[in-house]
């Protein structure tokens, strides 16, 4: 191989470039928001790899753009909103919100003079984590004030990384073929990569205890929302995703190769160096920066079915982020650094169910584990499989092992023993991740769908938990929209039903807190029965030929 | 005396083969139609003389045995058993088996054969037909005591109660050894121990009322007539033994469960600590919400650990500083220190002041006590009080305080107060909280003390001494 010199196999690949990150994020600087929408919401600035206007999305369509809000109500309109909020806050966190603040535009916390102050403080920031863009990487430099003014909510450097480095180099077109890696030295994520995607929107969506992104307990049982199941797909396509899928973007500048008459390309290679970017991680296209092994194993990654791929990888992760948030906090809890038992990291319905005896009333699913024992969520482990279906079935077992030892560990005793959760957390984190990585690099097309749609339709796999259903039928419905089904959005809605609350309450005008009406009761009436038949019904429509 | 019994010699025989403990001799022993399976009564409309067929014909206690060979208990079996091959655990049943069926617990361990998949994975101790013709599951000796010593004794002319007593008999007529003896099993005991693992794998949970729970039984196999009409209050000391044993079993039936724990008593299993069953079932089972804006269904308290139940011990925590601490450690944390609440829960019941509580308790007591009850925490304490209210309603009737209308109309409002509390449908043991709507406790508090103001009304106004 030509470049062998610089192969690193995928999966230490990952952990690379997230190392590199993460030093990278703990020095960087943060950029003003209002630089990065300059150019993206210029419709001027628009060029073959950018969508028009992707800023603009996020500043307009976008919760994420508003992420903050949740935590203080800027609509001055409606004053029985905005104390209805600020009761809610208040309520979740045990003190007014604007306690930790030196003013009321939120601009600035307070300095930790005192215990009290100091441990308002630092729930705050805790809250910040995932309402606004200020990672846990970033308090080094940024002590009071956020990195990005907390009004832009989860802004473009929360996902993106830290712009101070790589906000001029970007600018260049022959960034395209920069490496990964060389762009992660300089503070840029990866979004490009399923695996670091789905990382990073689990991390927020499912948690994440290093980070310090974690919805306790006590937090939701004072009114936070549930964080509902997530499926990776679904849930950037109602976003809106502000981006294109490579598949969708087509052939673009520099996509599989330099144009022959580049001496301006030259040019834009000695200015990236001058920014910092090292010579030998600019290659000769996108293609080859992004994918050096795709050639040798006859993929296309940029004919993905991106849909599809980010259900797969996506469930996979999820699976991993869950097991590794469990994991952390048994541990935390071993080290005395975190109350145990605590009652978010396991599966919500397994107290909160109607209750029945007898036998035919049973709502709960069965699993390998004493009955009235808090097992762990079901939901973030349903679809990992996939990953398995585009691999290969025996890479499966290296999961399915270690998960049982988890819920084993979990189920011993009620709540489990946090020093067995952890060590057998270990294990199905790496099994896991090995299972997303792998997959990555394998073909999405046509044919991988229908194999999909046909596992998940497949009577082999019983759906007894609503939101394990819910993970299921959003999976389908993306894959069925990669496949060109123009009816996907209709399965699972029984008209306009929609028993399963499958749509989500997307755009800054739908509530999360209002949404919770449809879903909740969709919860508590989910028929396992139902879903069966509507899987056999999903079918029938994807599957005409039964293959 | 045994050749003028002979079924009691074949009773002795049959209690030999099941390798019975010595002092029982076997339900036949009672049945002859002379003792107590007269096909006819004696005395019209009593069921004196013909016990064991009103036992056998309408006692739930008659089929306890025969419920463990059904499909759903041989399921239950199974899924709180947890083996590999989905067979049923022969520990698992003996524990069933110390309330289901007495006569099975002395029973050595059979060969367990298990087939994978199947209704019923194990041979049953006893076959399926040996167990149809004697379905003896909690028969006469479970609670009158094992007969050996006084069956041929019991129907002399002379024998007193407390020679009877000496020879092994149960005082059932005692109301309060009545009552902890339907305790072992209805509240539990150290040995009798229905826990939260297998309420999860579909057992009913166990809510014991001893008055609600006679009532309850279509034909009893006693008669109770001469009793309410030598003391008034019969159904409220009914009600009141009730109370006192169901604490007292409470008690004892955590301290069992916190000595497994804390590994001071053998035990086969690792013990399940915290033990879930000890809380307030809806301190959890709560439906999930879009706002925490109103007070909690069916519990009003939040304290980030569930409290400790309050069915066994509303309207009767024993007196005493012990019980106090012990709600209070048991409410600390998850899980507390078991030892230390071993240690409680051992101080707490002193069974020696038992009778002089319940020689305390009267209507007119039980009517003042929830004068100023104000609003009810807990789900368990509003369904206690209305109990306690029917009980005493019940009691006015005995006296001829209350006449049939007025009774009719009270128990009309009394029920809708009861469908508030309880259960959608008949077939259900708990109510429905995430699916239907639910009244408030503060409501449903209102409604139970309006039927208490209008009892201490028409006690006041038929000059009856329960007034206030």
């Amino acid at each position: 191989m030509m470049h062998g010199r610089y192969h690193v196999p995928p999966v230490f690949r990952a952990v690379l470039v997230g190392l590199m990150l993460l030093s990278a994020r703990a020095s960087a600087q943060y950029v003003e928001t209002n630089d990065c929408l300059d150019c993206h919401v210029n419709v001027q600035r628009q060029n073959d790899f950018c969508p028009p206007v992707a800023g603009r999305i996020w500043l307009e369509d976008d919760k994420h753009r508003r992420a903050f809000f949740l935590l203080h109500e800027t609509d001055l309109s409606e004053p029985n909103k905005g104390a209805a909020k600020r009761e809610l806050v208040q309520r979740i966190l045990g003190f007014d919100l604007l306690d930790a603040f030196t003013d009321q535009r939120y601009v600035r916390l307070k300095d930790m003079a005192d215990a009290e102050t100091a441990r308002k403080v630092a729930t705050v920031k805790l809250c910040l984590r995932c309402h606004g863009t200020w990672p846990k990487e970033a308090d080094a430099s940024y002590t009071t004030a956020p990195p990005v003014r907390l009004e832009f909510g989860v802004s473009c450097q929360a996902c993106h990384g830290p712009g101070e480095k790589w906000d001029q180099p970007h600018r260049i077109a022959a960034w395209r073929m920069v490496t990964p890696e060389a762009k992660a030295a300089l503070g840029l994520a990866d979004c490009r990569s399923p695996v670091a995607k789905a990382q990073l929107c689990a991390s927020c969506h499912v948690g994440d205890v290093a980070q310090e992104k974690f919805v306790k307990h006590k937090w939701y049982a004072a009114g936070h929302p549930p964080l509902p199941g997530f499926e990776l797909g679904t849930f950037q396509a109602q976003m809106p995703a502000h981006w294109k899928s490579l598949r969708e973007k087509g052939p673009f500048l520099f996509r599989d190769g330099p144009p022959p008459d580049d001496f301006l390309v030259q040019e834009q290679r000695d200015r990236l160096v001058r920014l910092g970017v090292p010579a030998d991680a600019m290659k000769r296209s996108y293609r080859e920066a992004n994918f050096p092994e795709s050639q040798a194993s006859g993929l296309d990654p940029c004919s993905d079915l991106a849909a599809t791929k980010d259900a797969v990888i996506g469930g996979a992760v999820i699976a991993a982020t869950y097991a590794r948030l469990v994991g952390d906090y048994a541990r935390a809890a071993c080290d005395a650094k975190a109350a145990w038992p605590e009652l978010a990291i396991y599966d919500c319905a397994a107290c909160h169910h109607e209750l029945r005896s007898g036998l035919a009333a049973t709502s709960r699913p069965s699993r390998s584990h004493p009955p009235g024992r808090p097992p762990l969520a079901g939901w973030p482990m349903v679809l990992a499989p996939l990953a398995a279906v585009q691999t290969s079935d025996e890479r499966w077992s290296a999961v399915s092992g270690p998960l049982v030892e988890l819920e084993r560990a979990t189920t011993s005793r009620p709540f489990g023993d946090p020093s067995a959760i952890h060590a057998a957390s270990q294990p199905l984190v790496t099994a896991l991740k090995q299972l997303a990585d792998n997959a990555t690099n394998t073909r999405f097309d046509d044919a991988a769908a229908r194999r999909l749609v046909q596992y998940l339709t497949g009577s082999s796999r019983s759906w007894p938990d609503y939101s394990g259903a819910r993970q299921a039928a959003w999976s389908i419905r993306e894959i069925a929209r990669d496949l060109g089904h123009k009816e996907a959005d209709a399965l699972f809605t029984r008209g306009k039903d929609d028993p399963l609350a499958l749509s989500l309450p997307s755009g800054p005008q739908r509530s999360v807190t209002e949404n919770l009406h449809r879903w909740l009761p969709a919860a508590a009436r989910y028929e396992a029965a139902w879903f069966h038949e509507e899987l056999r019904a999903a079918r029938t429509v994807l599957l005409p030929d039964g293959r | 005396v045994l050749i003028a019994c002979p079924l009691a010699l074949h009773g002795s025989d049959f209690a030999l083969a099941r390798n019975l403990p010595d002092d029982i001799v076997g339900t036949q022993s009672c049945a002859s139609a002379s003792c107590h399976g007269a096909p006819h009564g004696r005395v019209p409309d009593s069921p004196l003389g013909r016990e064991y067929l009103v036992w056998l014909g309408s006692d739930p206690h008659a089929l306890a045995a025969q419920r463990m060979l059904q499909p759903r208990f041989q399921e239950l079996l199974r899924r709180a058993s947890q083996g590999i091959d989905g067979s049923g655990d022969l520990a698992v049943e003996q524990k069933c088996a110390a309330c289901h069926d007495t006569s099975q617990v002395h029973q050595p361990p059979l060969q367990v054969m298990s087939t994978e998949h199947s209704v019923l994975p194990r041979t049953p101790a006893l076959s399926q037909r040996e167990r149809e013709s004697s379905p003896h599951g909690i028969a006469c000796e479970t609670c009158h005591g094992g007969a050996r010593r006084w069956i041929a004794a019991h129907y002399e002319r002379d024998i007193s109660r407390k020679q009877l007593l000496e020879l092994g008999m149960t005082d059932t007529k005692d109301l309060l050894v009545r009552a902890r003896l339907c305790a072992t099993c209805h509240v539990g005991s150290a040995d009798h121990d229905m826990n939260h693992d297998m309420m999860a794998a579909g057992h009913p949970p166990l809510r014991f009322e001893l008055a609600s729970y006679e009532a309850l039984i279509p034909r009893k196999h006693w008669d109770d007539r001469p009793a309410r009409r030598a003391e008034a209050d019969y159904e409220v000391k009914l009600w009141a033994a009730g109370r006192i044993a169901s604490a007292e079993a409470a008690l004892e039936l955590l301290a069992g469960r916190a000595k497994r724990a804390a590994g001071t008593e053998a035990s086969k299993s690792p013990a399940a600590w915290p033990e879930f069953a000890e809380a307030n079932c809806f301190a959890c089972h709560q439906p999930l919400r879009a706002r925490d804006d109103g007070p909690r269904v069916f519990t009003s308290q939040l304290r980030g650990v569930p409290p400790w139940q309050t069915w066994n011990t509303a309207l009767s925590e024993p007196p005493g500083s012990a019980p106090m601490q012990l709600r209070s450690s048991m409410e600390a944390s998850w899980a507390p220190e078991p030892a230390e609440i071993a240690r409680l829960a051992h101080q707490a019941p002193n069974r020696l002041t038992g009778s002089a509580r319940l020689s305390e308790m009267s209507s007119a007591s039980v009517l003042n006590q929830l004068k100023g009850a104000g609003e009810t925490a807990t789900w368990d304490e509003g369904c206690q009080r209305l109990a306690a209210l029917v009980a005493v309603e019940r009691s006015l009737r005995d006296r001829g305080a209350i006449d049939a209308r007025m009774s009719d109309a009270w128990h009309a409002r009394a029920r809708r107060v009861a469908a508030q509390l309880r259960f959608s449908s008949a077939d259900r043991q708990w109510p429905k909280i995430f699916t239907e709507p639910n009244a408030s406790l503060a409501d449903l508090s209102r409604e139970v003390a309006a039927l208490g103001d209008e009892l201490r009304r028409v006690a006041g106004a038929t000059g009856s001494e329960v007034a206030p």
